[in-house]
């Protein structure tokens, strides 16, 4: 077409009555118009990582520019890492999801587009809800589950509350794809299911197993802000097969055989006993004060007086006395001259020595007895509880919610009764989450489950904050198991990989931007409540996941005859005015201003900092703790004798309660779960033979994944400056996704930087580049988990639906677990081979 | 070759907006009775059809091969809400205007309609003989396609010809493209820069 514009005769015709009322649909008829605003800084929290920090975002004229971190937090202050900026890309991507949406090809599966159109929020909640009444008409409840990742506390409400009046027991959680592993350690030595904050300010040595404080987990804003003064004063020795951000300025770089880290842990407890250097004013010493830890020989126990401890001499008897530096370096192929450096220089700082154990070692099949290993060495030194030590989280307060049993009918409480689906607590999945069979989650385990319809199959599923599609090893499991499920929901910021098989998907707000919520987290000595806050007006039609959604499915399930959800909702009210909510909105607000009334109402205060009221809280946007008691828990440790056991009856005890559950002994659960140990050596620390997929013969190379400093829990890979920026990964390249391997092995194999290779595991494959480098042990593959998305958006797939940007490192994971802990293994796990494209 | 009147330029610009919302019959029907004849559809559209190229144009949920926002061709970075939208917003604020699309102000539905508001504004002083009135309306179209909207809109076209699936968009994007630069040079203007301004 072309067009020529004549403006006279345009003005000619000024007259028509068309100008008169003009026609609006962008703009508001007569609106108030907008008025400028001045920038301020408005507290909320990060949740780019689990750190949670306390974060403050530069609002101006209603939009975010800039990050910080809130200067009225005592965990991570002002400071803020690098990943958190990203999220100002993140909330202002034009590929969020805007509105709901729901499918129009019924046909599921990884090669058919779903075929989203826009609908309303009613036609979507209409859809969700008659498929939760078809299953209440049907007395199959159960077959509903609720998937959560990432949450803040606000999350019971959808979680528990919701799932449990709805009628199912299927509120599954990420955590056994987080680093559940990590727990088991500290629970059954110190009686403990948490993760640990560390003295570093007054810390003389640091060990870290696996873990890289300053690029990923935990508190990377805290602990980045004082590494430099802690490389000033104290050593650090990093234990890990790739040169990691934190091994790449410390003292000592210890390139473990991946999966073995339990030979060096303990090698180096043999090494202290041997040597004198355990800790006599926790762990106690020899009657007669002569040290009889002599490698190979057993001691009498009652040679031995604990003060805070158990079993140090059942340990030494049962495990330690044979594992010598000279066994532990040929297992780790680790030199035996540095392992026992490290190990004299650890003990030697004593109680100041932290022994930080992070996901790596643990996260393996049989990584339980590496998380008990690697965390007793805190016991040996004394370090636990102590200055310069070992922390558990501070005394922390929250109100409950209003009871939701009372909501529950007879259908809802038959629906409750069933197994969970994620096979937890059967006779191979113990997951001794605090000491009960089936106390923790198996989430990777819900795909066969599905897959098998074992326990049932599942009809209504609603994931939300998560992307298990992607982020679980062996994902492709979850495409056909999500294909399976009738009605899937997804309320999400971005459509992933999960969306793809979803029915219906609900535009969620940004946590960090546009959600009121709360997180707790600690470092340095404090724990700290933060609260995430819409600090600005959401651009799109989006809810809030853990709060609006769950009221306005509650809303619509009482227009159509169930109003029970609606009901208990109504039970949280506004702590301030007594008001009964009304709206989504309102109960969002109420919701937090409840869970949170203990800090911020001066009648209700029970400690840390005090407020005035909501409004000094929600200003502030952060409550702190009290400082950390250090030694407030020896002699009165929550386990089975009250002290730090190096025998642990409370493991005892949770093992035997989960074999007599299942009517047999200790040994053939041991067996069944694939662990090596048989008789009392399941008790204490041991070092398993790690279980690693693959023969050497066909696949020579072992696998080693680790985290993106950038990914921001995986919801990162569609900005921009993730990819600008992603050689901040050690060795990685800007704007592609590299495998690294030793250049020795690249010789063996032909193999130079930038060719195009292909990484095959017994259970899948991938395709990137190859990237020679110094910093990848030879014999491994080093590869960063975060790219290989193939949905998620415009920039984080090379093209969309087809062709993903790199590979995702889940395609080549075995489904395989710590069964324990119900961990999946991420780590030390498989073995792969590598070919030029 | 042709010549529109006034009243069919303000027209051209609400039907253009009208065109960038989610498609339903109303604008079906708008479209079948306007006498801005080049913006008939050369075939009557399927509407289901329409709502799905709509949604994987403009909405996603995947990804957005067409994202219908200023700032994403005007800046780097490739996100909305950025310096651009602010400016825009500014834009708005001087003509006492506020939102009622949950949209960032950039929307391309949002800045055609602000064409058309403005169109109107001038038709409206000149009928009220306020011709100094009226040279400022002209002036503020002029500077917003300048900068904004005719700043970007032939990036908009390329994209959208590029991914749509039906005739009706791709015909829609150059004929939103066409008529602005059209527009441009009836107002005797220089050439839109289209260099990245905001970076």
């Amino acid at each position: 077409m072309t067009t020529t514009l004549d403006r006279r005769s345009f003005l000619a015709a000024t007259a028509s009555g068309l100008a008169v009322a003009p026609a609006l649909r962008a703009f508001a008829q007569g609106g108030l118009p907008m008025t400028p605003e001045p920038g301020a800084w408005k507290p909320t929290t990060c949740q780019g990582c689990t750190s949670w920090c306390a974060t403050q975002i530069y609002v101006e004229n209603g939009r975010a520019t800039k990050v910080r971190g809130n200067p009225n937090s005592k965990v991570n202050g002002i400071h803020t890492c690098v990943r958190s900026h990203l999220s100002l890309q993140q909330v202002y991507d034009p590929d969020r999801i805007k509105v709901p949406m729901k499918r129009t090809n019924p046909k599921k599966g990884r090669g058919e587009d779903p075929g989203f159109v826009p609908i309303g929020w009613d036609e979507a909640l209409d859809h969700i809800a008659d498929s939760i009444l078809d299953l209440r008409r049907n007395n199959e409840t159960h077959k509903y589950v609720l998937w959560r990742g990432r949450y803040s506390y606000l999350r019971d409400i959808i979680y528990k509350n919701m799932t449990q009046i709805i009628g199912s027991p299927n509120g599954i959680s990420h955590s056994a794809i987080c680093a559940e592993a990590e727990k088991f350690g500290p629970f059954y030595t110190e009686g403990e299911w948490t993760y640990r904050q560390y003295d570093v300010a007054n810390t003389n040595y640091v060990l870290l197993w696996g873990a890289d404080p300053i690029a990923a987990n935990r508190q990377v804003s805290f602990y980045s802000s004082v590494w430099g003064d802690l490389l000033d004063r104290a050593s650090v020795a990093v234990i890990d097969p790739r040169l990691s951000a934190s091994a790449s300025k410390a003292d000592e770089w210890l390139a473990v055989k991946p999966g073995e880290d339990g030979a060096l842990a303990v090698a180096i407890a043999h090494t202290i006993l041997v040597e004198g250097l355990w800790n006599r004013e926790f762990v106690g010493d020899f009657v007669d004060g002569v040290n009889r830890f002599i490698p190979g020989r057993d001691v009498k126990e009652e040679d031995f007086e604990e003060k805070f401890t158990h079993g140090l001499v059942k340990w030494w008897n049962l495990e330690l006395k044979d594992r010598t530096i000279e066994w532990s370096a040929k297992i780790t192929e680790l030199p035996a001259d540095r392992i026992r450096s490290v190990a004299i220089g650890f003990a030697k700082a004593a109680p100041r020595a932290i022994s930080w154990v992070g996901g790596g070692p643990v996260m393996q099949v049989r990584g339980a007895y590496n998380s008990m290993a690697a965390h007793a060495l805190n016991g040996l030194v004394g370090s636990v509880d102590n200055v310069g030590g070992t922390m558990k989280g501070n005394k922390k307060f929250m109100d409950e919610w209003p009871d939701y049993k009372p909501f529950m009918d007879t259908i809802a409480e038959e629906g409750v009764s069933h197994k969970k689906i994620d096979q937890r607590g059967t006779k191979a999945f113990p997951a001794l989450n605090e000491g009960k069979s089936g106390g923790g989650v198996v989430t990777n385990r819900c795909a066969d489950a599905i897959l098998a319809a074992d326990p049932y199959d599942v009809k209504v599923a609603i994931g939300y904050f998560n992307n298990f599609a992607f982020s679980c090893p062996q994902s492709e499991r979850w495409h056909r198991a999500l294909a399976r499920i009738p009605t899937v929901v997804h309320i999400t910021t971005h459509a992933s990989e999960f969306t793809w098989f979803a029915d219906i998907v609900l535009p969620a707000a940004n946590h960090m931007y546009e959600k009121w919520g709360l997180c707790p987290a600690m470092a340095g000595g404090y724990t700290h409540i933060t609260l995430n806050q819409p600090v600005i007006e959401p651009l799109w039609d989006v809810k809030i996941d853990e709060t609006e959604v769950p009221w306005l499915i509650g809303a619509k399930l009482a227009e159509k005859g169930f109003p029970n959800l609606l009901d208990y909702l109504k039970e949280i009210k506004d702590p301030q005015t007594g008001a009964t909510p009304t709206d989504e909105r309102e109960f969002a607000l109420y919701a937090l201003k409840h869970t949170t009334r203990v800090l911020w109402d001066p009648e209700k205060h029970q400690g840390g900092d005090p407020f005035e009221g909501w409004e000094d809280l929600r200003s502030t946007g952060v409550w702190n703790s009290d400082p950390y008691p250090f030694r407030g828990r020896w002699g009165k440790m929550k386990t089975k004798t009250g002290r730090f056991e190096f025998y642990s009856e409370t493991l005892k005890a949770a093992l035997v309660g989960h074999a007599e559950k299942h009517e047999t002994d200790v040994d053939d659960i041991l067996e069944t779960a694939e662990y090596l140990a048989r008789g009392e050596q399941a008790f204490v620390p041991h070092y398993e033979q790690p279980k690693v997929w693959g023969s050497p013969d066909e696949y020579p190379l072992l696998f080693v994944d680790y985290k993106s400093r950038l990914n921001r829990e995986g919801r990162s890979a569609n900005c921009t400056w993730y990819q600008d920026f992603k050689d901040l990964d050690p060795g990685d390249e800007r704007w592609d996704d590299v495998a690294k391997l030793n250049p020795v092995d690249g010789e063996k194999l032909g193999i130079a930087s930038g060719d195009r290779i292909r990484i095959v595991s017994p259970t899948g494959e991938l395709e990137c580049t190859a990237k020679l480098w110094e910093g990848a042990r030879p014999g491994t593959v080093a590869k960063c988990y975060g790219q290989g998305h193939w949905a998620y958006g415009r920039v984080a797939a090379r093209s969309f639906g087809s062709v993903p940007r790199g590979g995702n490192n889940n395609d080549i994971l075995p489904a395989d677990y710590d069964r324990l802990s119900g961990s999946s293994a991420f780590y030390g796990i498989t073995r792969v081979k590598v070919t030029k494209i | 070759m042709f010549t529109v009147t006034a009243a069919e330029r303000a027209e051209a610009y609400r039907l253009l907006s009208l065109c960038f919302h989610p498609p339903d019959e109303r604008l079906l029907e708008a479209l079948r009775e306007t006498e801005v004849t080049w913006l008939r559809p050369a075939v009557d559209p399927v509407l289901t059809e329409l709502r799905k190229d709509f949604a994987q144009l403009f909405v996603g949920p995947f990804m957005v091969p067409a994202p219908p926002y200023g700032s994403v061709y005007l800046e780097s970075g490739r996100r909305v809400c950025g310096d651009s939208t602010m400016e825009v917003m500014a834009h708005y604020r001087e003509e006492g205007l506020d939102l009622a699309l949950k949209e960032p102000a950039d929307h391309v539905a949002v800045e055609l309609e602000y064409m058309y508001l403005l169109a109107v504004r001038e038709m409206t002083a000149v009928a009220a003989g306020d011709e100094a009135g009226a040279a400022g309306y002209l002036a503020k179209q002029r500077d917003f396609l300048l900068r904004h909207l005719g700043a970007w809109v032939p990036m908009l076209r390329d994209r959208i010809v590029e991914s749509a699936r039906t005739g009706f968009y791709r015909r829609l994007a150059r004929n939103a493209d066409s008529f602005i630069r059209a527009d441009l040079d009836a107002s005797a203007a220089p050439r839109p820069d289209r260099s990245p301004r905001f970076a």
